[in-house]
């Protein structure tokens, strides 16, 4: 390797790191519920061999019947001995994979790139990567798409390696065996990646130097995902899938007025089907979607910020038409479009518009097309020594700006703005369990509007054993029953909405936001406030209250 | 080839003639069809191709500032000074309509925005960076980039906005097939001089538009320029041999989405 790509590749990670690790753990300050409850089932796993439900080693967790993947929680279990059940070890292994992925991404794109391109373009690109809003979000929150996606591109990596050295077919097999189960959108994304890459290269896997191999990765590989097959056609490992696709649903455009001949054509289901997915892949390509509107989720994008910086628009529409046109691109130019074709696939057969935690690998071929059009820009200044610092100098700009921008909506916009969403105060509620109420006395957490027995479950650290004894589920059905229990017991606290008027006739605490605990509630039940939890902007999160028997019999 | 041209044709028009009254329909159907007219002609009569623009703005103000974008994009390329003075004349037919048109442009700020940015400034440590990010200027620049981005949506044009219709003040008006995507990309692919003038005039409606606080209707000045562009783009599938299957499925897939803004 050259002095100046190690160079590159350290800068890349340096930059990486800093824009993923500042304040990892605190920022987003809130714990959503899913992470919660990813990083309570780790700490389950690590005290009982046993999930929440007291499944011992899911192959997908049933936690909200929402059936998480499993790679993730699994990477949680051995940080907590290190880190404790803690938001930084639950946000821990998505930083990791999102660093390892630079010098892996450098690596792919150097192997099969050619010789004239290939260095310029893998250091651009690994340097686009490491300031990517779209990998940063996921490389600072828990979400498995972002180790999926590292074990997706190192199980290429090593496909590419093995043409040459047949042995890699080994690591390739296992990397992409564990892809498949680590996210939802690499079930699709991986097969059809594996479909390419065998009919392309099916000669050399089956020439001489490379059949043994190919059939003992193949062995490999099945027994690494005979786990996930084996519950594949379950109801909970279909969940996911059949909950948020767009085929179980009303299509957009449906005309409920058009009941006669003409309704049967103009609401015809497969032609409104094809025309909405046909929009929702189209969603995905929108120039105003990736650098002006970005996800439409609160948690997965930053406010006032994009997929994609606007100064890579232009870099955008010029890489796309060196992708098209360019004939010595040579297999970075297949690889690409094949990513720029089914990336997308997953995310478009979802309701959701623009859904950047599904169509997460499309951020490696919109790079690659962006650093194509940079490096082009680059050669053309090549010609002399004043264009070339101009350009230099233009890329420190650059970087400079987007660093900041980074700043400004992902520690400070993000936290002021998205606390509710990131479910913000539920660390507060636990410490006031923790310290300030009465053990003896009985507490009621309203779950009206959220579920919040993940957040306080990980908070309390809560014992998995006792958990699992009072929320038990007939094991048998774990991954066939898809009915979902809300209300939890974790030992005297109780999540269910509340009972005013049951409540109030005995001593205990309530739980609740702004609209399950109103300051008028407080007032006519004489409730008496242990303590109110703010947002970031100073609005009311959760009341904390304790009630008043002589004055609840005169209340009802 | 030319039925399938005639069919993506119609789309727009009749979306946009039973989504709005007669009068309004005719004032932005002229200037729709006066800047064909100008498209038509200007690579022959030049001079005739810019007097054909010069009622735009009379028909609708809004569109003045069109008429300086495009002339001075034609004068920064073919260097001819008629231009200059076509630029002078549509300033001075700008200046005239000023007070119809400096509220409807992005430059008119609202308070509600002000507001937004002394809030988000009062969240920064630091006041330069606080600055950067939130100051007047900006106010305007986001409103441009919301524009100038909406209008090269492909959305747009092939899927009524879909899926994020709403974000804009807009009757997402189907606008041309959604098959006619195809095509359109083709032709921005294989785009070559010839195109030329085609590219101008999408290029300076675009950033007029963009310019504007609300476009909706006003775009269809793109109407025209684009549907040269599909056409180009069909000329080079007719000449493949996947012609059938795409004249087949864009056959079925137009005759259902026509039928339903005749319908619904």
């Amino acid at each position: 390797m050259k002095k100046r790509e190690l160079l590159f590749i350290l800068l890349s990670i340096a930059l990486a790191t800093i824009t993923r690790f500042y304040k990892l753990g605190e920022v987003p300050s809130g714990l959503y519920l899913d992470e919660a409850a990813q990083g309570y089932n780790a700490f389950s796993i690590l005290k009982t061999g046993k999930d929440e439900f007291g499944k011992s080693f899911p192959i997908v967790f049933r936690s909200f019947t929402d059936f998480k993947t499993p790679v993730y929680i699994y990477t949680i279990v051995p940080l907590i001995p290190i880190f404790g059940l803690t938001k930084f070890a639950v946000r821990f292994p998505s930083f990791f994979a999102s660093i390892l992925t630079i010098p892996i991404f450098f690596l792919l794109i150097k192997k099969i790139s050619p010789k004239k391109v290939s260095q310029n373009l893998a250091s651009i690109s690994i340097l686009l990567l490491a300031v990517s809003p779209w990998h940063i979000l996921f490389g600072r929150t828990n979400f498995e798409c972002n180790l999926a996606l590292f074990l997706y591109l190192t199980g290429l990596y090593f496909f590419y390696v093995s043409l040459e050295k047949p042995k890699a077919l080994i690591l390739s097999a296992i990397f992409f065996a564990i892809a498949i189960p680590a996210y939802h959108s690499q079930r699709i994304v991986t097969p059809l990646t594996l479909l390419y890459l065998f009919a392309k290269n099916n000669k050399t896997l089956f020439s001489k130097s490379h059949k043994k191999i190919f059939l003992i990765s193949l062995t490999i590989g099945f027994i690494l995902l005979f786990p996930t097959l084996k519950v594949a056609l379950t109801p909970g490992f279909l969940a996911r899938a059949s909950g948020l696709n767009i085929f179980t649903r009303v299509p957009a455009g449906y005309s409920d007025n058009q009941k006669n001949l003409a309704g049967f054509f103009i609401n015809n289901k497969m032609l409104l089907l094809t025309k909405q997915f046909l929009a929702l892949y189209i969603s995905y390509f929108s120039p105003r979607n990736m650098f002006i509107l970005g996800d439409y989720g609160k948690r997965s994008s930053f406010p006032e910020l994009s997929t994609f910086f606007i100064w890579q628009f232009p870099f955008y529409i010029i890489g796309l038409y060196l992708l098209i046109k360019s004939k010595k691109l040579g297999e970075i130019k297949n690889l690409t479009l094949l990513l720029l074709i089914i990336s997308p696939l997953p995310a478009a057969v979802t309701h959701d518009p623009y859904s950047t935690i599904r169509a997460l690998p499309l951020v490696i071929p919109q790079i690659i097309v962006i650093s194509l059009g940079i490096n082009w820009l680059y050669s053309k200044l090549l010609f002399n020594k004043f264009s070339k610092l101009v350009f230099l100098a233009g890329s420190a700009v650059l970087l400079t700006y987007s660093l900041l921008k980074l700043q400004s909506s992902v520690i400070i916009l993000n936290e002021y703005y998205r606390a509710t969403d990131w479910n913000y105060g539920w660390e507060e509620v636990a410490n006031t369990i923790k310290n300030d109420l009465d053990k003896n006395l009985p507490i009621i957490v309203d779950n009206t509007r959220s579920e919040p027995h993940s957040q306080l479950l990980f908070f309390l650290e809560y014992t998995p054993e006792n958990y699992q004894k009072d929320n038990s589920l007939n094991l048998q059905e774990y991954y066939t029953n898809m009915k979902r229990n809300k209300n939890k017991i974790i030992g005297n606290i109780t999540t269910r909405p509340i009972n005013w008027e049951k409540d109030l006739k005995k001593e205990m605490y309530l739980i609740g936001d702004e609209l399950a605990i109103s300051t008028q509630q407080i007032q006519n039940h004489n409730l008496t406030l242990i303590r109110e939890i703010k947002y970031p902007d100073q609005s009311p999160a959760f009341r904390i209250v304790k009630t008043n028997l002589k004055s609840a019999t005169s209340a009802f | 080839m030319n039925f399938f041209v005639f069919l993506t044709s119609l789309f727009w028009p009749i979306d946009l003639a039973l989504n709005n009254n007669t009068s309004n329909f005719i004032g932005y159907a002229a200037c729709s069809l006066l800047t064909a007219i100008s498209l038509l002609l200007v690579s022959k009569h030049p001079k005739l191709s810019a007097a054909v623009l010069l009622p735009i703005p009379f028909l609708t103000p809004k569109l003045s500032i069109f008429l300086i974008i495009i002339f001075s994009l034609q004068l920064a390329l073919k260097r001819k000074k008629i231009y200059f003075f076509f630029i002078i004349l549509s300033l001075i037919i700008l200046l005239t309509n000023w007070p119809e048109l400096k509220g409807e442009t992005i430059f008119n700020l609202d308070y509600e925005k002000k507001q937004e940015v002394i809030r988000n400034t009062r969240l920064y440590n630091s006041i330069p960076m606080a600055r950067l990010f939130h100051n007047k200027p900006r106010i305007v620049i986001d409103k441009f980039n919301i524009r100038f981005f909406s209008l090269i949506d492909p959305s747009n044009y092939f899927f009524k906005f879909h899926p994020r219709e709403g974000l804009i003040n807009n009757q997402n008006l189907q606008k041309f097939p959604s098959l006619a995507l195809i095509p359109f990309l083709i032709a921005l692919i294989n785009i070559s001089s010839k195109n030329k003038s085609t590219l101008v005039y999408i290029f300076s409606a675009i950033i007029a538009l963009s310019l504007l606080n609300n476009f909706d209707r006003h775009d269809f000045i793109l109407f025209f320029p684009m549907l040269l562009l599909i056409k180009k783009g069909f000329e080079i599938i007719f000449k493949t041999k996947y012609k059938l299957l795409y004249a087949a499925v864009f056959l079925i897939f137009t005759v259902f989405e026509l039928t339903r803004i005749l319908i619904i």
